[in-house]
């Protein structure tokens, strides 16, 4: 294959990196590598997910009217038209909760459970995977952001990543320490032995320090005594593994350029983790793309507006751009998924390509952009999942937690567990066809059931509609095809997050007027999902 | 009566109550709080029964509690107006459940367990240019690449910091919790010491020898080591250490030449965890006990330079004489006379009022100027407090202001200067490089101002920016900012609590202007609690748009309505007239705030039930002496927070 070839380094990689050659550890790319048509690998598979938060306009994502191998992608979706046979769509599947704030939404999609506190919660499940893969490479795992750090926001919505005790790992966002990381240094053995010497010589040093020190000290100086091990760790698994075909591939490694905006910020973590997976320096990785309370303005759109603001464009309503910018920059987000599936594609693997033994997550924490609910979330699974996914497919189950989506990633990647957050068993329909029944037929019984008054009470498909001069209006499909329209106040929607039901059956009961002769409900004092 | 209170609390804690008896308070909480307050009932979503329970005494959560019934009985908010008031004896039987519980130990003033602090990454960077004389940062330069400030090379080998509790990144407890990135860790040193290798200067300093010797004296080397190790380690002896780095220096020695081997020794210094931690000694006592002259000395200068001690310190931690109360009052002065007082304003102002996102956030990128300007404006203003010694209340309002000329704002006024207390730190920013003829980066300059638009840091461009859009203002996360960051009230999103928009009708009338919304905000029970705290700040300050630029209507010809009252009552048509109220009517709050924001810089932690106290004199000391910026740092100084150690809760 043609060598992967980058714009030399401008003027700030130069001057983030430049420095850094200087030193003689840190030599990039030594040519001790031996370059070996080796025998491929055993075959091994990658996880990533891609986090895009602020939730997306359902009535622009939701795909209608299809069945499982027939379905027409939807307007946000259509970037992935190429890809319609690489991709599984997932709907109903939900998180924690009643949806809510920001605060949860990035833990939720990680754990399938509610955020436990400012800093610390559970394990989450890429590092559940990671655990097990992460020591077959030489980085456990990747943790990156495109999208720029909330320092005023919460702490919860700036991670996607959490450890076995609860902690957020470190999020890298300059792609060219990624690129350092990955592709310099470890792959010197010079490098290796001496960060190895030097590491024995700190262990000598906490020894001395930690002998003395006192017991609550002792339990923070520990931490410094892990992080050694770890490196230690990561050392001895690069010098152990005798890698020939890894070797060959990181010899085709050029650096990539400086990115100085979202765009090419993007692009480039992107290529990074595709650079990574096939080079096989870490098989689990997360990317946060847009953060739930992205700050991020997208003027290469022509958008000046920050992300979080057009997210909730119902309440921005007056903001004629508000809705259409919002839904170009899902659409964006969602062509970079699929030139992401097209990268991997494009990279051979042992077994094929790096994407036949690839599962990637694509999604956001919550569905409907204002309304913060989590059910229903907006989830695309792409790749091969070595034979472990049968893409090409729209998938509308009744309405699962998202844990089993977790648990199935799991297993895709050879990790067993009975439990995951809010997991009630195995996602199924993602290695085989999911047959599902459709989960409502409309058995004749979709009707007004009462009325007295002004009060109402029906059952009927819930569904929702957003356009850009009619930002809330819901309706009720009715057995007889007719559509009644429910015209809630903001408050109302929210109170009783009627936006979680859409898509569902509904027992419902509220007020209405007639307009033009037409029944238009104008508030729900009840909606309950059948 | 509050004196009353006060004292009536002194009497008690002279009596060194142990462990207090919690059935009187449980008396009114029961007949007085739990008719609304129980788990049933929980109006404002408090539930106080848990509170009753026996073994939830003294837990985190209860704890946080107890703070606040403690607080709105104090502050009489609570039981509500229409409702009798409690008795002052009920009042102080509560106060002192409260404060012999939670305040005091064993019926004594105490400072909770001392953390082990790590150092930050912005210390740790400002430590190394100490500790081998070098300047590691960049020049002071936007890069319109990046776009921002142009990270050091230090700044892209080592991670940022996250904040912790208190709200900053030298929190102890958050850096213990996270991981230290030892590799990282090691790149840097290794780059500092390289770097370090090739200026002679540098190396002179510390070698004590300038031109590379064929042969170095063991003894020689030995004392460079020492040396080097006792600045590194700012004082911590540890003779078992120190050998480690000695068979290091020698078992290199075996293949290499003399310097290469000492720059390997000076690099197990600096990965040694007595460089990367703060160590103080500990003597297992429960009760506050004084730190060492060289544990004081680094206190001192991680808080004032958030870096190492200079010589000065060093030498008189050595002599013990630091220890001495007024050669300690003179080291701070000292200190604070210096360029690298430059951190307070960078480091801590930066991080509390969120400003430093300007020049290191690329969302806020406009272009080199603006961004300097705009940020300049704010650092110069807050150095401005301790360099000509100013109140603390200048930042809600003043009548003078740093002047940028990138910002698009300007405000009429004269060009001025204070009295100095301290040297003037930003006069390098001031000087036109040799040999640059054209126009360079002017500074902004101090003026003194008349005008009802501007005057505090409040109403700069860079707080009016950050917290915007790009193309609308937003109240709500200006009044938020507000009363998180200068009334000390932080607010959360609600998760469960319904939005309001135009699609909301209240009174029968729809919605049409900003300020009706907000006002639906106070007329619904739900959003009152917190939101007539918000709205009137976020409103007051409507006038200006997102660049901070004065406006009167907004994009679409609607007038600005900048009109607004607060909860209790006071009104105002002017930025100017609700800044005044914000400090006749919310001054106690401020000062303890912005008493509470410096003092956990400071300690590296979050303030305690326990500190109480000491925030208390600190607040009064400031009255005492019209808040003056210094007299702030002095008191902080002389807390026993500041002073002392305790080796258990």
């Amino acid at each position: 294959m043609s060598k992967i070839s980058y714009l030399i380094p401008r003027r700030t990689f130069l001057r983030g990196v430049g420095a850094a050659l200087a030193l003689p550890s840190l030599e990039i790319m030594s040519p001790a590598l031996s370059y070996a048509k080796a025998a491929p690998a055993n075959k091994a598979l990658r996880m990533a997910v891609l986090f895009k938060g602020a939730g997306v306009n359902p009535s622009s994502w939701d795909i209608t009217g299809a069945t499982e191998t027939d379905f027409e992608l939807s307007k946000l979706l259509s970037p992935l038209e190429k890809n319609k046979s690489d991709i599984v769509l997932l709907r109903n599947i939900e998180g924690s909760g009643k949806g809510g704030g920001h605060e949860s939404a990035t833990v939720n999609f990680m754990t399938g459970q509610l955020r436990k506190s400012r800093l610390i919660q559970r394990q989450s499940f890429d590092q559940v995977i990671a655990d097990h893969v992460g020591k077959n490479t030489p980085v456990k795992s990747l943790q990156l952001r495109s999208d720029t750090y909330l320092d005023g926001n919460d702490p919860a919505e700036n991670f996607l990543s959490y450890d076995q005790d609860g902690k957020a790992l470190p999020v890298e966002d300059k792609p060219e320490v990624v690129f350092n990381h990955l592709f310099k240094g470890f792959h010197n053995s010079g490098f290796r032995q001496h960060t190895k010497s030097v590491l024995d010589e700190v262990k000598e040093s906490y020894a001395a320090i930690a002998r003395k020190a006192s017991n609550q000290d002792k339990q923070v100086l520990e931490q410094y005594l892990q992080s050694v091990r770890d490196v230690e760790r990561d050392i001895e698994q690069f010098s152990a593994q005798n890698n020939p075909v890894r070797d060959a591939r990181l010899r085709e490694i050029r650096p990539v350029p400086a990115a100085n905006n979202l765009a090419d910020r993007t692009r480039a973590m992107l290529e990074l983790m595709a650079l990574a997976f096939w080079t096989d320096m870490t098989r689990v990785c997360t990317l946060i793309m847009a953060h739930t309370e992205s700050r991020s303005t997208f003027e290469f759109l022509g958008i000046n507006d920050e992300l979080h603001m057009l997210s909730h464009f119902v309440r921005t309503r007056n903001r004629s751009s508000g809705l259409s910018g919002y839904d170009k920059i899902n659409h964006w987000y969602v062509q970079q998924f699929g030139q992401f599936i097209d990268r991997l594609k494009s990279l051979k693997d042992a077994d094929g390509t790096v994407f036949d033994n690839s599962a990637i997550l694509f999604g956001s924490g919550i569905k409907h952009g204002d309304y913060h609910s989590v059910s229903d979330l907006p989830l695309v699974l792409a790749g091969g999942g070595g034979g472990k996914i049968l893409p090409g497919r729209y998938v509308e189950y009744p309405n699962v937690p998202n844990g089993n989506l977790h648990l199935k990633l799991m297993d895709i990647m050879g990790v067993q567990r009975e439990q995951f957050g809010n997991s009630t068993g195995l996602l199924t329909g993602i290695s085989e066809k999911a047959n599902l029944a459709p989960k409502y037929v409309d058995d004749g019984s979709w009707k007004i059931v009462k009325e007295s008054g002004n009060k109402i009470q029906l059952k009927g498909m819930l569904k929702i509609s957003v356009k850009a001069d009619d930002l809330n209006l819901y309706l009720v499909q009715l057995s007889n095809k007719q559509q009644l329209e429910i015209r809630p106040s903001f408050g109302n929607v929210h109170n009783l997050r009627l936006d979680a039901c859409v898509g569902s059956v509904v027992d419902m009961e509220g007020e209405f007027t007639v307009k033009d002769g037409r029944k238009i409900i104008t508030k729900v004092t009840r909606c309950k999902r059948l | 009566m509050k004196t009353t209170l006060m004292a009536l609390l002194a009497f008690w804690g002279g009596l060194a109550l142990a462990g207090a008896d919690i059935q009187p308070a449980a008396k009114i909480l029961n007949s007085r709080c739990l008719d609304c307050h129980d788990a049933e009932t929980r109006k404002g979503g408090i539930n106080l029964t848990k509170l009753l329970a026996a073994d939830n005494l003294n837990e985190p959560k209860t704890a946080a509690l107890w703070e606040k019934v403690d607080h709105v009985v104090r502050a009489g908010e609570m039981p509500p107006k229409k409702k009798e008031p409690l008795t002052t004896t009920q009042k102080v039987q509560i106060a002192k459940w409260y404060q012999s519980t939670y305040v005091l130990k064993d019926g004594r003033e105490h400072i909770g367990q001392t953390p082990l602090r790590r150092l930050s990454r912005y210390e740790l960077i400002n430590t190394l240019e100490d500790l081998l004389h070098l300047s590691l940062k960049q020049p002071y330069v936007f890069s319109p690449e990046v776009p921002a400030l142009l990270p050091s090379t230090l700044e892209t080998i080592l991670p940022p910091d996250a904040p912790g509790e208190s709200g900053f990144h030298n929190d102890a407890a958050h850096l213990a919790g996270s991981k230290p990135p030892i590799l990282k860790y090691s790149q840097a040193f290794e780059y500092a010491l390289h770097t370090f290798a090739q200026d002679s200067e540098a190396r002179g300093k510390v070698f004590g020898f300038k031109e590379e010797p064929v042969n170095l004296a063991d003894a020689t080397a030995n004392k460079t080591l020492q040396r080097f190790m006792k600045r590194a380690w700012r004082g911590y002896r540890n003779a078992d250490n120190e050998q480690v780095v000695w068979r290091t220096y020698q078992a290199q020695r075996k293949s290499k030449a003399p310097v290469p081997s000492l720059l390997h020794a000076m690099k197990i210094v600096l990965l040694s965890p007595a460089f990367v931690y703060r160590i103080e000694t500990a003597k297992d006592r429960g009760t506050p006990y004084r730190v060492s002259a060289y544990e004081l000395a680094s206190r001192l200068s991680y808080f004032l330079w958030a870096s190492m001690p200079d010589d000065e310190l060093f030498t008189l931690a050595e002599s013990g004489e630091l220890l001495e109360e007024s050669l300690l009052s003179v080291q701070i002065d000292r200190l604070l006379n210096s360029p690298k007082r430059l951190s307070l304003a960078e480091d801590f102002a930066g991080q509390w009022l969120g400003f430093s996102e300007i020049v290191s956030n690329r969302v806020f990128y406009r272009n080199e100027n603006w961004n300097r300007g705009v940020y300049d404006e704010v650092l110069f203003f807050f150095d401005e407090l301790i360099k000509s010694d100013r109140s603390i209340l200048d930042i809600i309002d003043s009548d003078w202001l740093y002047q940028s000329n990138y910002t698009g704002v300007r405000t009429g006024g004269s060009v001025h200067s204070f009295p100095l207390k301290h040297q003037d730190i930003f006069k390098w920013r001031r000087q036109r490089p040799k040999g640059i003829r054209e126009r360079f980066y002017d500074p902004p300059r101090l003026i003194k101002i008349k005008s009802d638009q501007r005057g505090g840091i409040i109403t700069s461009v860079g707080i009016l920016r950050t917290t915007s859009a790009p193309e609308k203002t937003n109240p709500i996360r200006r009044g938020v900012w507000m009363l998180d960051k200068i009334i000390g009230r932080p607010m959360h999103a609600p998760e469960n609590v319904p939005a309001l928009s135009k699609s909301e009708k209240v009174d029968g009338k729809r919605l049409v202007d900003l300020a009706d919304i907000l006002k639906a905000h106070t007329s619904k029970a739900i959003c009152v609690s917190c939101h007539k705290h918000i709205d009137p700040i976020g409103l007051g300050l409507e006038s200006f748009d997102p660049y901070g630029k004065w406006r009167t209507s907004y994009k679409n010809k609607r007038p600005i309505k900048a009109i607004g009252q607060f909860p209790n009552g006071g009104n105002f048509q002017s930025p100017k007239e609700m800044k005044q109220i914000l400090i006749s009517e919310y001054q106690k709050p401020i000062v303890k705030n912005i008493v509470e924001r410096l003092f956990s810089y400071a300690i590296g932690r979050k303030i305690q039930p326990y500190d109480r106290p000491a925030v208390e004199r600190i607040c009064a000391a400031l009255e005492h002496n019209k808040f003056k910026m210094n007299t702030l740092i002095q008191e902080i100084i002389s807390s026993s927070q500041f002073q002392s150690r305790q080796d258990s809760p």
